[in-house]
């Protein structure tokens, strides 16, 4: 099944369990009420774009292709096109419009391009769509993982792609629980008995474009830490508990606001979800 | 925009000159001719990467600055110019950088890096493959990756041991393995035939060299490794001069063992060497928390007893963990 079929299903992910322990009304609005979204932030639409060129990138490297710069600039230009020209619900943030995210895309991929090391790690998978049920969970976990690899001795080298405002900390490479679930997953699914290394790939926006790669790994303890999460998170969930985190620094870009203070001050939606 | 504003911004624009690169894309020179800027037209509306229209399409979306108004103006008068000027003049190696050693021409490594710079570099990175240590007879091995701007990898490989040092420089094996991977990866890349000085033991070898070198081929596509052989040597191979096309990889790698398929997974023995992966991961997570790589081989060795290149790939999981907590 494809990540679209899994995503019909109810379900957890490393992203919703995140999210319900930030802010489950959030999580509920999004997810559970499945209200639409005010607006769609930039940074969200364009790392959506970014991806699809990064991945467009691989399975032509999978293929025994390699696409030049100037195809990967232009594959973005027309994924970019296609993504945001002439849409209105796109917020974007201070400073960027499609044209300046446009021109500033093609940069930020140059940068990755030409620091993007070169290595003769045989691809396994890209977008691999994956699901698994924990005990105590009833519905399964899902994901997608962006790119499988392996190395010459076996080694399984789980990559997700990133754009970001800035470079990552320690810990926010060391802790980040999407990458632990995506070890669990993987152990889920048949690399149970394989050395597997973690990485991100990020493309840092900042003025001069930058990319990094951060390697990682995650124990047996982080794989239980999460699994305990997890377990929280749905016990949670299907006892209809959400609370609305309102100093949470997802407020400020969070695109159920409305809804929310409707709902905190007491007006239609706290009516409607009562109902 | 008022009628004034567009009929100065005209005014301007018509002193512009506009070029179009072979790709259809249009630069107009700044009025000091000493900038380009990108012009964009498309269905998708126009635009231009210079400071007017940044500041005043935000107001206005259907701003048009005085590049964008040079573009409309010159396309019906048929005043765009080919962009000639993006062509560089064919890079050519200087002759001081070439040196004959009994009618033997042998290029040096600066005049690579001319001749590499002239093409386009956009970066040249050096990995450590290998560290000189008394158990590989301080064999240094390097692997350096040249990166053209228009974004094609050349990689190769260079070595460096006492036997095909000069003295001189047999204190510094890995600088001299770094410079003959370097030297190595600009011939690809520059297309230049001839050897280059650093790569050669000594001018006896120069002499008896053929001309025949095994060239690696521009790639297209990433760089492959190089042959798995790992540098097992005996005193005799030590005094072999060391082939030019053949470059020796890694001691710690199996390169030799079978592919293991994702369907018939199985766990890698204990005693296996580290892989490529997680030495990528090992000099990551040492460089973002600032261990330099005489550090690394130390806590190694304190840790483990052997060398970094000797780590077992149960060790390299446990030295990778033992970095994430350092500090
Ligand atoms: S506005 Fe803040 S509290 Fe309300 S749903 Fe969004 S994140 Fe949660």
């Amino acid at each position: 099944m494809v990540l679209s079929e899994l995503r019909q299903t109810p379900h957890l992910s490393a992203s919703s369990i995140n999210e319900y322990v930030e802010c489950s009304l959030l999580y509920k609005c999004g997810r559970i009420d499945k209200l639409p979204m005010e607006f769609k932030s930039d940074a969200l639409e364009f790392g959506t774009c970014i991806h699809r060129v990064l991945e467009a990138y691989y399975s032509a490297k999978m293929m025994g292709d390699r696409m030049l710069l100037k195809e990967v600039h232009e594959f973005f230009v027309f994924t970019w096109l296609d993504m945001a020209r002439g849409r209105d619900d796109i917020r974007y943030a201070d400073g960027n419009d499609y044209n300046s995210l446009l021109m500033f895309g093609r940069d930020l991929l140059t940068a990755w391009y030409t620091k993007l090391p070169d290595d003769d790690f045989t691809i396994l998978a890209i977008e691999e769509a994956f699901s698994f049920n924990l005990p105590g969970i009833d519905i399964p976990i899902i994901g997608a993982m962006d790119l499988v690899e392996q190395d010459s001795c076996g080694t399984i080298i789980i990559t997700d792609f990133k754009t970001s405002g800035r470079a990552y900390s320690k810990d926010e490479v060391d802790q980040n629980q999407q990458l632990t679930m995506y070890q669990i997953a993987a152990k889920q699914n048949g690399y149970g008995n394989r050395e597997i290394l973690l990485r991100f790939d990020t493309l840092i926006k900042t003025k001069v474009p930058r990319f990094e790669q951060y390697w990682t790994t995650r124990t047996e303890l982080d794989e239980r830490r999460l699994i305990k999460k997890a377990r929280q998170v749905w016990d949670g969930i299907s006892k209809g508990v959400f609370v609305a985190n309102d100093t949470s620094w997802k407020c400020k870009g969070c695109a159920y606001k409305k809804a929310c203070d409707a709902y905190l001050e007491g007006e239609e939606y706290d009516q409607a979800s009562n109902q | 925009m008022t009628a004034k504003e567009i009929q100065k911004r005209n005014q301007k624009a018509e002193q512009l000159k506009v070029l179009q690169s072979d790709d259809g894309q249009y630069f107009v020179e700044s009025s000091e001719g000493k900038i380009l800027y990108n012009v964009i037209i498309s269905d998708a509306g126009d635009s231009c990467t210079c400071g007017d229209y940044a500041r005043n399409v935000k107001k206005s979306p259907d701003f048009k600055c005085k590049h964008i108004l040079a573009v409309y103006n010159a396309i019906p008068q048929k005043q765009v110019e080919g962009a000639t000027f993006l062509e560089r003049q064919a890079p050519k190696l200087d002759e001081r950088w070439i040196t004959k050693i009994e009618g033997k021409e042998f290029v040096k490594y600066p005049g690579l890096l001319d001749l590499g710079h002239q093409k386009g570099i956009s970066s040249i990175e050096v990995e450590i493959v290998q560290m000189p240590t008394g158990d590989n007879g301080h064999f240094a091995v390097c692997r350096a990756t040249v990166m053209s701007k228009l974004g094609e990898t050349y990689s190769d490989i260079g070595d460096a041991n006492p036997s095909n040092c000069s003295s001189k420089v047999s204190k510094h094996l890995l600088r001299m393995a770094s410079t003959r991977a370097i030297a190595r990866a600009l011939r690809s890349y520059t297309n230049v035939g001839m050897t280059a000085l650093e790569e050669l033991a000594d001018i006896n070898e120069a002499i008896n060299e053929g001309g025949n070198h095994e060239h690696p081929k521009a790639q297209s596509r990433p760089a492959k490794k190089a042959p798995s052989k790992a540098p097992k040597k005996s005193a005799a191979e030590d005094d072999q001069p060391k082939s030019d096309a053949e470059p020796v990889a890694p001691a710690v790698e199996n390169q030799n063992q079978p592919e293991p398929s994702s369907n018939t997974a199985s766990k890698s023995p204990a005693r296996a060497g580290m892989s490529e992966a997680q030495r990528r991961a090992i000099f990551n997570l040492s460089r973002r928390r600032g261990i330099s790589v005489e550090e690394i081989e130390c806590m190694v060795e304190e840790s483990y007893g052997v060398t970094l290149d000797n780590l077992t790939s149960s060790d390299a999981s446990a030295f990778i963990r033992q970095l994430q907590t350092a500090a």
